[in-house]
C-alpha cells in the first residue's frame, strides 16, 4: 500500500505546514500583534494570568527556534493555552465542545449533498435533454450563487423566524446536551435540519454538474457501447457500468471540495448559532481571541486533512487502477 | 431451414450524421448480405463509411448518427423496425461485435469474470467464464483480474470470447487488431479461424487492410464514399479488380520488389553520419537495487552511412521510437555513445537558435505535430529562422524553397493556411519541410506513414526517397511495416525488446531472415511479401 | 474537429444561446448600473438620508438602513468596490496560478516537485479559517483583503493549468518546437499558453465568482473595512442591526441577490460555453435538432422513417 503511504505523508507534512505557519503568523505580521494582544488584554486582566497567558502564548525571550519548539511540544500534547476571551478557560476544552457537533454537521450535508447531487447528474446526464437536464443545471448553479451565509439568512429568516416551523438555533432544546434516547436523538435532529438544509442546498450545484460531465464522458466510452452491445437492459448499464465508473470522479472531488464545504458550514453554523466551530470561530474574532482563532484554524485544518485520508482511502478501495499503482 | 437464412441481409441502407444544416449521408444505399459461416471482409478508407456500417447493424452507432432508410436483418430478425426492448434481447444472442480499440472495449473497474457473467446472465450461454477463457487460450486464473493487468492482445482476446458466449451467428469485427502488432494480429486471426470452423458463425471484417482480407476473408467489398463499389470473393478479387478504386487501393500499398536484388553499395570509408556504441536508455530505477525497471533500448550500437535509408523495424514497445528520439537529441541516453555527423547530439533543452541540427524529427502524430494555432507559415519560419546561418532577408524565399521542395504549390496558398485547413498527406509534407529546414544530415522518420490513409502513404514514402536522392540526406525510417521498410530501405534493423536482433541489406533480410523474431514478423504480414519462391499464405491454417 | 473550427462554431452558438443571453444582460445592468454610481446613485451612500428602515418608496426606491442610509446608493457604490476588488483578485489569482504551473511546465524535474507539493499543500488546507486568521492579524482594508483571498485562492487555478500544459506538453508540437531549437521560453510563451486560452478563461470566471462570493463572506464576518461600503459589509451591517428580525428584509435582499445573480450571470455564461463546446453534448443537440428525441442515453441509433 505505497500509495496510501505517501497519501499520509502528505497530509502529515501539510498537517507541519499548517502549524509552521500558525506559529509564524502573529510573529511575523507588522505592528506585532502578539504583544498588542497582551497589551490590549492588560487592563481586564491581573498579573498572573497576563504571566501565564506570556506564558502560553509562548510570548517569552527566548530565542525564536527555541520557542518553536516549545510551541509544536505544546501542539503534541494538545495544549492550545487559554483562551482570552473566556479566561482562563483552556482553548482546549472549548474545541472539544464544539467540535462533535461541526462534526455531526458537517458529515450529515457532505454526504447528503454527495449522493443528492451525484443521483442528480446521473439523473440528468441519462435523460440527456430532458425537462429535468434542461431545467436543473441552471437553478442549482442559482442556488449554488449564494454565500452560505446569505441563504442561512434568508432561509433561519422565513423557516424559523417567521414560520417557526425549526427551532432558532442552537443544536438542542434543553441546556445540557440531551441524553442519548430517541427523543434526545430527535431533538438533535429536529435542530440539524435547517443548517444542513441550507448548506447541501449551496453545495448541490457542484457535485450534480460534476457528476452529469463525468457521467457524459463515460457514457460516450468504448466499454459503454460494448455493455449495450451485449444487450445488457438500460438499468445495468446505467448504474453497473456507468455511474460506477462515473462515482469515481467525483469522489476525487469530494476530497477537495471538504474544505470548501466546511468553509461554508462555518458561516451557516454561525447564522443558526449552531454551537459547532464556526460560532467559536465568530467569537473568537470579535473578541480578537487570537489563540481561540488559531487553535480553530488548527483543527480545522486537521479535520479536513483526515477527511481528507479517508476519501483517498475510499478512492483506492474503489479503483483498481490505483490499488496497482498505475494512478496517484 | 434455419441454416438458409443469411447471418446478415442489409438492403439499400443507408445512414447519415445530422448537422447544422440537415442530415449529411454517410452510408448510400447499401446491399449486401453474409451466408451462415461466411468469412466476409469490408474495406476502404477512413471516412467511408464501413465502421458507420458495422456499429449500425446493431443501432449502436452513436449520436449524431441516425439510420435513414433500407432494411437490417441479422438472423432473419428485422432491426430496424423491432423496438428497442426487442432490439437488446436481439443483441448479442443474433451477433455480437469486437471494438477497435481493445484497450478501452472493457470496464476499466470490473473484473473479467464480472464482465463475462454479466453476459452469461442473459442466458443461452453454453459455457463457464473459465471456459470460454480457455476457448481463445487465456488461461483461466485471469478470471479474477482487471483489464489493465492484460495485455492488448488479451484484452481483446477475452472481447472475442465474450462476443462468442451467447454462440451468435455472426460476428463483426471493427478494426480489432489496429492498435495490435502484426504479430498479434497474426495469432487473433488463427484463433478467430479457428474457432469459426469450429462453431460455424459467420464474420464481417471491417477493415483498411486489404492484403489481410486476402488472408482470412472468402468474400471482399470494397467501399468508398458510402458505396460499395466493389464486392467479390476473395480468389476473383485478388486476381482481377473491377473498379479502378480497387485497383488504386491495391496498387497504392507499397511492395518490395525482389526482381532487382543488389547489395548494399559500397561507400567507401566515409564517416557515417550516425553511429552508436551501446547505447541505453533505461526507465524508472528501483530506489533499493538501483537496478533499471525498463530498458526501452538495450547495448545498441548501430551505424548509418549518409544518403542511406536505413529502416528500423520493431513491435511497438521495442524501443525503436525511444532509439530515434535519443538521435534527434530530444530524450538522453542512459549510457553509451552516440555521434550523429561526428558530434554528440545537442540535447533539446541546450539547444538555442543557431544551434546546427544534424538529425531532425520527421513525427508520426500528423494532427499533434502542427500547433492548430499557428499558420503553415509560422511553423516553417520559426524552423528557418532559428536554422544555423540564416540571413533574415533570406527567410521567406527559403520557405518557400522548403514548401516546393515537399511538393506544396503554389506555395503562396499554404503560408497562411493553419493544420486543419490541410489534409492529412499534406500535413506530413509539412512536416518534412519544417525537418529540412536546417539542411539535416539525418531525417529520422517515425512511422511517417501509420496514420495517414493507404493510398497516400506511398506518395510519402516516395518523397522521403526523392528528397533522399536530390539532397542526399540520410534517413531512419522507424516502423512497425515490415513492408514498407522493404519498400524504401536500402538496410533492415529490427529491433525486438530494447536489443537490435538483426541487420542486414533490406531484401536479404525479407528473404533470408537469420533472427527467430523477425522470421515470425515477416510470416505475420498479411498477405505475405509477395516473394516470387514463396507461397503468401504461410501463416494461416 | 479541431480547434479552430470548434471556437468559431462556439464563438457564434453562444450569442444566440438563451443562458448565455440572460446571463450577458444580467450582467451588462449590474456592471453597467454600478460603474455610473457616481452620475446615478440618489445619495452620498455613507450618510443618513432617511429614516431608520425605511420601506422602499419613490424617495428611496431599495428603502433605507438601519443607519438611515440609503440602500440604493448602498447597492451602487458598493457595487463598484466589491466587483473591483473581485476583479482584482481573480487577475492575481490567475496569474499566479499560471506563474506557478507555467514555471513547472518550464523547468520540470525538481522544480516541478516542489512546486506541485506548495501547490497541494495550499489546496487541502481549509481556505476560510485560513483567510480569517490572516485577516485578523492584518489591518483591514482593501490591500488586506485583495492578499488574503489571492493567497488563499490560486492553487487549484495552479494545479489546473499545470496539468493542462502536462497535456500539452506531450503534444508532438511541443517536441517539434524542441526539435527544431526554438528556446523553452518561446515554447511555453508562443506554443503551449495561447492553447490554454479557453481553461485560463473559464477559470478566470470562477474565480470572479469565488473572490466576489469570498469577499463577501469575510466582510460579514466582521474582518473587513467596516467604513467602506460593499455588498458585503452592507450585510455585516444589515445582521449587526438585526434588520432581518425587525422585518428590514431589503437592507438583506439587495445586497445579497446582487451578489448572487452577479455569480449567476457569470456562472451561466461559463457552464453554457462549456456545455457548447462539449462534442458529445453537440451530438445529442444536433441529433435533436434533427427531430430525433430520446428518452435517454440508452445507445439505441434512431431510425428515420419516412412519413
Amino acid at each position: 500500500m505505497l500509495y496510501i503511504a505517501k497519501r499520509l505523508a502528505f497530509y502529515v507534512l501539510a498537517a507541519f505546514v499548517a502549524i509552521t505557519v500558525n506559529f509564524f503568523l502573529p510573529r511575523l505580521t507588522p505592528g506585532d500583534p502578539a504583544s498588542t494582544i497582551v497589551a490590549t488584554y492588560s487592563t481586564t486582566l491581573n498579573e498572573e494570568s497576563l504571566a501565564a497567558l506570556r506564558q502560553a502564548y509562548g510570548l517569552t525571550d527566548d530565542p525564536l527556534f527555541q520557542q518553536y519548539l516549545t510551541y509544536l511540544g505544546n501542539i503534541l500534547r494538545g495544549d492550545f493555552g487559554r483562551s482570552l476571551s473566556n479566561f482562563p478557560a483552556q482553548v482546549s476544552d472549548i474545541i472539544a465542545a464544539g467540535i462533535g457537533w461541526s462534526v455531526l454537521l458537517g458529515l450529515t450535508s457532505v454526504l447528503l449533498s454527495f449522493v443528492i447531487g451525484s443521483a442528480l447528474g446521473a439523473l440528468a446526464a441519462w435523460r440527456r435533454g430532458g425537462i429535468f437536464d434542461r431545467f436543473a443545471p441552471p437553478v442549482l448553479l442559482f442556488l449554488g450563487s449564494f454565500p452560505y451565509f446569505f441563504l442561512a439568512l434568508l432561509l433561519f429568516y422565513i423557516f424559523c423566524f417567521k414560520l417557526k416551523w425549526f427551532p432558532m438555533g442552537n443544536a438542542y432544546s434543553s441546556v445540557n446536551p440531551p441524553p442519548f434516547t430517541l427523543s434526545g436523538i430527535g431533538d438533535v435532529l429536529y435542530h440539524l435540519i435547517a443548517p444542513a438544509f441550507t448548506v447541501v442546498l449551496v453545495s448541490l450545484g457542484p457535485w450534480t454538474l460534476n457528476m452529469r460531465n463525468a457521467m457524459i464522458g463515460v457514457l460516450s466510452e468504448d466499454y459503454l457501447t460494448l455493455a449495450e452491445a451485449k444487450g445488457l437492459k438500460p438499468r445495468r448499464v446505467l448504474f453497473s457500468h456507468a455511474v460506477r465508473t462515473a462515482l469515481l470522479p467525483n469522489i476525487t472531488a469530494l476530497g477537495a471540495a471538504i474544505g470548501g464545504v466546511f468553509s461554508g458550514q462555518l458561516l451557516t453554523e454561525i447564522v443558526f448559532t449552531y454551537p459547532g466551530l464556526g460560532y467559536s470561530l465568530m467569537r473568537a474574532v470579535s473578541a480578537v481571541d487570537y489563540p481561540l482563532m488559531q487553535a480553530l484554524f488548527l483543527i480545522i485544518t486537521l479535520s479536513v486533512l483526515a477527511a481528507n485520508f479517508l476519501v483517498d482511502t475510499l478512492y483506492v478501495l474503489l479503483d483498481p487502477r490505483v490499488r496497482a499503482g498505475q494512478g496517484a | 431451414m434455419p441454416d438458409l437464412v443469411p447471418a446478415l441481409e442489409i438492403t439499400n441502407l443507408s445512414v447519415g450524421y445530422a448537422t447544422e444544416d440537415g442530415i449529411r449521408t454517410a452510408v448510400d444505399k447499401v446491399s449486401f448480405s453474409i451466408a451462415p459461416g461466411e468469412f466476409m471482409g469490408l474495406a476502404g478508407e477512413s471516412g467511408c463509411g464501413k465502421s458507420t456500417i458495422a456499429q449500425s447493424i446493431l443501432r449502436l452507432l452513436r449520436a449524431p448518427g441516425v439510420i435513414t432508410g433500407g432494411e437490417i436483418r441479422v438472423a432473419g430478425h428485422d432491426m430496424l423496425t423491432a423496438n428497442s426492448d426487442r432490439v437488446r434481447e436481439l443483441r448479442w444472442h443474433t451477433a455480437s461485435i469486437v471494438l477497435q480499440n481493445a484497450l478501452t472495449s472493457l470496464n476499466p473497474v470490473k473484473r473479467i469474470s464480472a464482465q463475462l457473467k454479466e453476459v452469461l446472465e442473459r442466458g443461452g450461454g453454453i459455457k463457464t467464464p473459465a471456459e470460454l477463457l480457455e476457448m481463445v487460450d487465456i488461461d483461466p486464473s485471469r478470471l479474477s483480474a482487471f483489464p489493465h493487468e492484460l495485455s492488448g492482445g488479451q484484452r481483446q482476446r477475452v472481447v472475442i470470447a465474450m462476443a462468442l458466449a451467447l454462440s451468435p451467428q455472426l460476428i463483426i469485427l471493427d478494426e480489432p487488431t489496429t492498435a495490435l502488432d502484426v504479430i498479434v494480429q497474426q495469432e487473433i486471426f488463427v484463433t478467430v479461424k479457428a474457432l469459426q470452423k469450429r462453431m460455424g458463425f459467420a464474420v464481417l471484417l471491417i477493415t483498411h487492410d486489404l492484403p489481410l482480407l486476402f488472408d482470412v476473408a472468402d468474400r471482399i467489398a470494397v467501399m468508398k464514399d458510402g458505396k460499395i463499389v466493389e464486392a467479390a470473393d476473395t480468389a476473383t478479387f485478388r486476381k482481377h479488380q473491377e473498379h479502378p478504386y480497387s485497383k488504386a487501393l491495391l496498387s497504392a500499398t507499397p511492395k518490395v520488389d525482389f526482381t532487382t536484388i543488389q547489395p548494399v553499395a559500397e561507400r567507401g570509408p566515409v564517416p557515417p553520419v550516425l553511429e552508436t556504441h551501446h547505447l541505453v536508455k533505461s526507465y524508472g530505477r528501483n530506489p533499493f537495487t538501483g537496478s533499471a525497471v525498463l530498458r526501452a533500448v538495450d547495448d545498441m550500437s548501430f551505424r548509418l552511412a549518409p544518403s542511406e535509408i536505413v529502416a528500423l523495424v520493431g513491435a511497438s514497445g521495442s524501443g525503436k521510437s525511444t532509439f530515434g528520439r535519443i538521435v534527434t537529441g530530444l530524450i538522453r541516453p542512459t549510457s553509451g555513445d552516440i555521434l550523429v555527423d561526428g558530434h554528440t547530439p545537442v540535447p533539446v533543452s541546450r539547444r538555442r537558435p543557431g544551434t546546427p541540427r544534424a538529425a531532425q524529427m520527421v513525427f508520426q502524430d500528423v494532427y499533434g505535430s502542427l500547433n492548430p494555432l499557428h499558420t503553415i507559415g509560422h511553423h516553417l519560419r520559426r524552423a528557418v529562422i532559428s536554422a544555423p546561418g540564416t540571413d533574415k532577408r533570406d527567410v521567406e524565399a527559403r520557405v518557400a524553397a522548403l514548401l516546393t521542395e515537399v511538393g506544396l504549390t503554389p506555395t503562396e496558398s499554404y503560408l497562411d493556411r493553419r493544420p486543419h485547413e490541410l489534409s492529412g498527406g499534406q500535413r506530413q509534407r509539412v512536416g518534412l519541410a519544417r525537418a529540412l529546414a536546417a539542411s539535416p544530415k539525418l531525417l529520422v522518420a517515425d512511422e511517417p506513414v501509420s496514420m495517414l490513409d493507404v493510398s497516400i502513404r506511398r506518395d510519402i514514402l516516395n518523397l522521403i526517397a526523392r528528397l533522399r536522392d536530390e539532397q542526399g540526406v540520410a534517413v531512419l525510417y522507424i516502423t512497425h511495416d515490415v513492408v514498407s521498410a522493404g519498400y524504401i530501405a536500402d538496410r533492415i534493423a529490427v529491433m525486438h525488446r530494447g536489443k537490435l536482433v538483426e541487420e542486414g541489406s533490406a531484401k536479404a533480410v525479407l528473404k533470408n531472415p537469420q533472427h527467430d523474431y523477425t522470421r515470425r514478423l515477416i510470416a505475420a504480414v498479411p498477405g505475405g511479401l509477395g516473394l516470387p519462391t514463396d507461397q503468401p499464405e504461410v501463416a494461416l491454417p | 474537429m479541431s480547434f479552430y473550427e470548434t471556437f468559431g462554431k462556439i464563438r457564434r452558438q453562444a450569442l444566440g444561446s438563451i443562458p448565455v443571453l440572460v446571463g450577458v444582460v444580467i450582467l451588462v445592468i449590474l456592471v453597467g448600473s454600478t460603474a455610473l454610481a457616481r452620475w446615478i446613485a440618489p445619495y452620498n451612500p455613507t450618510r443618513a438620508t432617511g429614516g431608520i428602515n425605511e420601506f422602499p418608496s419613490w424617495a428611496h426606491p431599495f428603502g433605507t438602513t438601519g443607519q438611515g442610509q440609503d440602500v440604493l446608493s448602498q447597492f451602487l457604490y458598493g457595487g463598484q468596490n466589491t466587483l473591483w476588488i473581485a476583479f482584482t483578485i481573480a487577475v492575481l489569482t490567475t496569474l499566479l496560478a499560471l506563474i506557478v504551473a507555467l514555471t513547472s511546465a518550464y523547468f520540470r524535474g525538481w522544480v516541478d516537485d516542489v512546486l506541485t507539493l506548495v501547490t497541494n499543500v495550499f489546496l487541502v488546507i481549509p481556505s476560510l479559517p485560513l483567510i480569517v486568521v490572516l485577516a485578523a492579524f492584518l489591518t483591514p482594508g482593501p490591500a488586506t483583503m485583495i492578499m488574503v483571498l489571492t493567497i488563499t485562492g490560486w492553487a487549484f487555478g495552479a494545479r489546473l493549468f499545470r496539468s493542462q500544459a502536462l497535456s500539452l506538453r506531450e503534444r508532438e508540437f511541443i517536441a517539434a518546437a524542441e526539435d527544431v531549437g526554438e528556446r523553452r521560453w518561446r515554447i511555453v510563451a508562443i506554443e503551449l499558453l495561447p492553447n490554454m486560452g479557453s481553461v485560463v478563461a473559464a477559470y478566470f470566471v470562477n474565480q470572479v465568482i469565488f473572490a466576489i462570493t469570498a469577499q463577501a463572506s469575510l466582510e460579514f464576518l466582521g474582518l473587513g473595512d467596516g467604513g467602506q461600503v460593499t455588498w458585503g459589509s452592507m450585510l455585516f451591517w444589515a445582521q449587526n442591526t438585526s434588520a432581518l428580525i425587525r422585518g428590514a428584509w431589503w437592507t438583506f435582499v439587495v445586497p445579497g441577490m446582487a451578489i448572487a445573480l452577479t455569480a449567476f450571470s457569470l456562472a451561466l455564461i461559463n457552464n453554457a460555453v462549456d456545455e457548447l463546446g462539449n462534442p458529445r453534448l453537440r451530438a445529442d443537440r444536433l441529433l435533436r435538432k434533427a427531430g430525433f428525441r430520446k428518452p435517454s442515453a440508452s445507445l439505441m441509433t434512431p431510425v428515420k422513417r419516412d412519413a
